[in-house]
Order: structure tokens, then C-alpha cells, then sequence
């Protein structure tokens, strides 16, 4: 394999992991808003549950965006 | 002027299909605007073989990593004299064509539910891509639509016949040929027995007319199956294809879904949007009785998953399009029709980010705002007719295929790197070859430096441009293209 093709295949790699955290994420996001009524009986305890829950994938997210900008400057 | 609105409200309300008017005026107009930008890679292979006479084209074909059936289609718009924009025109009347069948195909589901779906087959930014792309991905969906359509009628004829067309196709036809099939087979078999317009739930079912769907396809796709098979080893060396893992299928199904061209910073949401979207529309389609397409959906990427961890990596994002009308149904069920609030809401929150995300950013990508740098033009002071060799075919075929005659392919014995043509393919194109010995003295020497090319080929270019100007340079993450005179 040439020089010229192993920065790709890097960064291929490097997308890829970044990726497969985004996904488990997206899975979280869909599985929480799904148990979380299960789970927390009060509407009260319910919506800050919710919102905890929201601002934690937001958290995570801006924090693999970040990671994804660093791949992306190389 | 108050007449005129009074008239074109008159006009959109006049009957039940105002809705599909508007997307399909709307899906037009976003459609042939900037229908004559510039070719890319992809597209100058597709338009070179749209010049050429059958017996190269098939040749050319069946050394390459596709099927004939889109190539053939535009070889005959060509000789009618199409030019670029012409043969382009095919692409967007198969996705109008889609956009009419997604209309079509939800008539029994919520009014809500019908026109947003129809309405992101209009404005889905990488729906107008692929409309424009002179490539085969827009004829692929129409006919994934058109025989998931002749299967709810029962027209077995026809469903072999649209079959049949999608494996010569894309060879990700094999795997929506599969779904396709699993669905009319669950339509026969199931009780009760699933409606459609040519069915009568009391009559007996015909599981047979579902095998034959299948079967009788994959027998007049036996000859190129063959093909298929040699075709194979190249296509799971190539750099476009993705290895097969989580994020690698992840990054697909965001491309595919979301569009290309998306900054880093906004690749969270687009997956969040993209896998969450995924799986609550496959949540609503099995609660609301739209299984085929939560199969139309989920069987492709599933096959290719399976396929890539059995046999090769064939991953390809592109080759995804023929699930996003049933992925647009399902996500505008959960949007107006999910019976939980949590799916309803993660339906309405995905759909808003991926409506904000693609059509927002997405179409300004498409529509130039944002700098595409897909293409690889010939700097202006290369003449038509100026000698040009090129070290690989990168540069060599766009330049090829806008018309200028001159161009030569450097003949050495360097190995191909993943990605490249075969030497048959360029041998039936026409593109003649020269060694290094024999390059004219005037002749401009282009290096293409990437993942098409190995270090063998940097070694002989730099022997070849000692005593040589270095008139071009251009340096990106993976490509350095320089020109030497």
C-alpha cells in the first residue's frame, strides 16, 4: 500500500471511532426517552430526569463534535 | 394580484392531489437548477461510455465494478444527441417518477404522513444530488419503488420485469431484489392476508408468484452474475469502499440519510438525527402495520452487513438510496402517528434537526454557497489539443471526457493501487497508451498522487519530470496533482 493512500485509511479509522460513539449515543438518546417513564413514576421527577438526560447526550455530543473537528484539521 | 393568490390557492386545494403538484413542482424546479454543473470522476466514466459504440461499452463495463443496464440507458439518450444536461435529464425523471410513487405508495396512510414524506423525497438535499448525478443511484430507487408498487397490486409479470432491471442495475440490487422478495412472500403468506389494490383477501395465496419473483430475475441475471464474480475483486480492494464496523456502518447510513459534504462540527447531529430516525421509524412501521417497509428499509443494510463480515467488505453508502423513501414513510409516520409521546417526540426531534441540518446546509452544499471540491478540471492554459500523459487515470478521464482528444496514459509496469480501472477498462474507452520513452517533448506531464496511485508511479514521475517546469501543484489530504511542461 502507497504513502499516498495511508492518510485516508487513517482517517477512515479516526472517523469510524468517532462514529461508533455517535451511534451508541443515538441508541442511548432513543433507549432513555423510552425507559426513562418506566422508571421515574412522578411527572415532576420525570421531566428533570429528562432534562438531565438530554443535556448529558447533548454533553457527549458537542464533545464528539469537537473530536470530529480535530480529525477533520488533521 | 389578490386574484392571482385566490387562483393558485383555487389551484393547489382543487382535489386530492394538490399536494403531490406542489412537491413535484417544487421537486423540479430544485432539480434542473445548476443541472449543468461541472462532471466529477463518477460521472466522466459514465459519460465517456455514453459515447462509446455497445460492444466497448459492454466491454468497458465488465471490467469495471457495475452493471450495464444505466450505461446502456444512456448510450441510447446520447446518440439522440443528449449532452451532459440531457443525459442528466434521465436521473431527474427517475426521481421525480419516485417522488410520484412515495405519493402513491402511502395513499392509505394518514394525510399527515403521505405529504411529508412526499415532500422530503422533493426537498431532501441528497435526493436532488443523486436526481442531478449522472449516475445510476436515481434509476435504482425508482425501480425499488416501482416493484415494491407492482407487488402490492399482484402484478407478478411486472415485478419480475422491475426485478430483473434492478440487477442489472447496481449490484446492490441483489439485496433489494432479497428484500423485495420477502415482502411479496409475506404479503402471500401472512393471515390475514395483506391488502393491496389486486388483491382480494379471500382468495388463495400464491407464495409461488413471490418465488418466482425472485428466482426467475436471478436466472436472466445468471450471464452477468458470472461477471459479477470477477468483478468482485476489485470491488472489495477499492478506497471508496468502507470497512465493515460500527462506525464505518454508522458513517454510512448518515451519508446516505443526511447528505454528503456535512462539516465535522455538525456530524453528531446528523447521526444522532440519522440512527435515531432509523429506529423509531422501524419501531412505527412494525406497530402500524407498514412491515415491508421497515423490510425495504432494514433487509439491505442488514444482507450488506452480513455480506461484508462473510465474504468482503462491499459497504458503499451510495448504494443505501433504495431505503430512504421507506426510511422518509416511517419517520413521517413517528412524526405525526407514533402512539407513545417518547416517539413522537424522538421522531419530531430527529426529523426537525435532519430538515434544519440537510435542508439548510445541504442545499446550499448542492447549490454552490458552499464550495464543492468534487472536481478536477484541466487549468486554463492546457489547450483542447495540448499532449497531455497522465500518470493514472485520475486527471485522465475528466479531461478525457470533456472533450479533450490528446490525452495519453502513461504505460509502465507499476502495480495498480485500490481503486484504480483496470487496464481492459481504459484499453476500451479508447485511451491510448504511452511509455515513458516515447513521450513528446512538448507534452504536459500531469502527476495524480493519491489513493490511485503507488510509490512506483512517484518514482518514474520524478524521473520523468527532471529537467521539467513544475507549472501546477495542488495539495490536499489525500491527492497532490502536479503538472510538469
Amino acid at each position: 500500500m502507497s504513502s499516498y493512500y495511508q492518510p485516508y485509511m487513517d482517517m477512515v479509522v479516526a472517523r469510524d471511532s468517532v462514529m461508533s460513539i455517535l451511534s451508541i449515543l443515538a441508541v442511548a438518546w432513543v433507549a432513555g426517552w423510552w425507559l426513562l417513564p418506566r422508571i421515574v413514576a412522578s411527572p415532576r421527577m420525570l421531566r428533570y430526569a429528562r432534562l438531565a438526560y438530554a443535556v448529558m447526550i447533548q454533553i457527549a455530543a458537542i464533545l464528539a463534535a469537537w473530536q470530529f473537528v480535530r480529525i477533520s484539521n488533521g | 394580484m389578490a386574484k392571482l393568490i385566490r387562483k393558485v390557492t383555487a389551484f393547489i386545494s382543487r382535489s386530492s392531489y394538490s399536494w403531490l403538484d406542489l412537491w413535484l413542482t417544487v421537486g423540479v424546479v430544485l432539480r434542473c437548477y445548476r443541472l449543468d454543473q461541472p462532471i466529477w470522476y463518477d460521472e466522466a466514466w459514465s459519460l465517456i461510455l455514453a459515447r462509446l459504440p455497445m460492444v466497448d461499452l459492454l466491454t468497458a463495463t465488465a471490467n469495471d465494478v457495475h452493471p450495464p443496464l444505466y450505461y446502456l440507458l444512456i448510450n441510447l439518450v446520447s446518440r439522440l444527441g443528449a449532452g451532459v444536461v440531457g443525459l442528466r435529464m434521465v436521473s431527474v425523471l427517475a426521481s421525480l417518477g419516485a417522488i410520484w410513487l412515495v405519493w402513491m405508495l402511502t395513499r392509505n396512510t394518514p394525510r399527515g404522513v403521505q405529504g411529508l414524506a412526499t415532500a422530503l423525497m422533493a426537498l431532501a438535499p441528497v435526493q436532488i444530488y443523486y436526481a442531478q448525478e449522472l449516475r445510476s443511484y436515481a434509476l435504482l430507487q425508482l425501480l425499488v419503488l416501482v416493484s415494491l408498487f407492482e407487488i402490492r397490486r399482484r402484478k407478478v409479470i411486472w415485478v419480475i420485469i422491475i426485478n430483473t432491471l434492478i440487477l442489472y442495475t447496481h449490484n446492490y440490487g441483489l439485496f433489494y431484489v432479497a428484500a423485495l422478495c420477502l415482502v411479496y412472500l409475506a404479503a402471500e403468506m401472512f393471515r390475514p392476508r395483506i391488502p393491496g389494490p389486486g388483491v382480494d383477501p379471500k382468495t388463495r395465496s400464491k407464495p409461488l408468484d413471490a418465488i418466482l419473483a425472485g428466482g426467475i430475475p436471478a436466472l436472466l441475471f445468471a450471464p452477468w452474475g458470472l461477471i459479477l464474480v470477477a468483478q468482485m475483486g476489485t470491488v472489495g480492494a477499492g478506497f471508496w469502499i468502507q470497512p465493515i464496523n460500527l462506525g464505518g456502518l454508522t458513517y454510512a447510513i448518515t451519508q446516505i440519510v443526511v447528505g454528503m459534504g456535512m462539516p465535522g462540527y455538525m456530524m453528531p447531529l446528523a447521526v444522532v438525527a440519522s440512527v435515531a430516525g432509523l429506529l423509531v421509524g422501524a419501531a412505527y412501521g412494525l406497530r402500524h402495520g407498514m412491515r415491508d417497509m421497515v423490510v425495504i428499509l432494514l433487509v439491505p443494510i442488514i444482507l450488506v452487513v452480513l455480506t461484508s463480515m462473510i465474504w468482503g467488505p462491499i459497504l458503499l453508502f451510495r448504494g443505501f438510496i433504495g431505503i430512504l423513501p421507506a426510511y422518509y414513510i416511517l419517520v413521517a409516520g413517528a412524526v405525526s402517528g407514533a402512539s407513545t409521546p417518547a416517539g413522537r417526540y424522538i421522531g419530531q426531534g430527529s426529523i426537525g434537526l435532519m430538515l434544519v441540518l440537510t435542508l439548510g446546509y445541504g442545499l446550499a452544499y448542492n447549490f454552490g454557497f458552499v464550495k464543492a471540491n468534487r472536481e478536477v478540471k484541466p487549468p486554463s492554459y492546457i489547450q483542447a489539443t495540448d499532449t497531455v500523459v497522465h500518470l493514472n487515470e485520475f486527471t485522465l478521464l475528466d479531461w478525457y471526457a470533456v472533450g479533450m482528444p490528446n490525452q495519453y496514459q502513461l504505460d509502465t509496469a507499476c502495480p495498480h493501487e485500490p481503486g484504480g480501472l483496470t487496464d481492459a477498462a481504459t484499453a476500451a474507452i479508447g485511451i491510448q497508451r504511452v511509455t515513458p520513452d516515447a513521450i513528446p517533448a512538448d507534452a504536459y506531464l500531469v502527476m495524480a498522487l493519491g489513493p490511485f496511485s503507488s510509490a512506483c508511479d512517484e518514482l518514474i514521475a520524478n524521473q520523468l519530470a527532471q529537467g521539467r517546469d513544475l507549472i501546477y501543484l495542488r495539495e490536499s489530504d489525500i491527492l497532490r496533482e502536479a503538472i510538469y511542461h
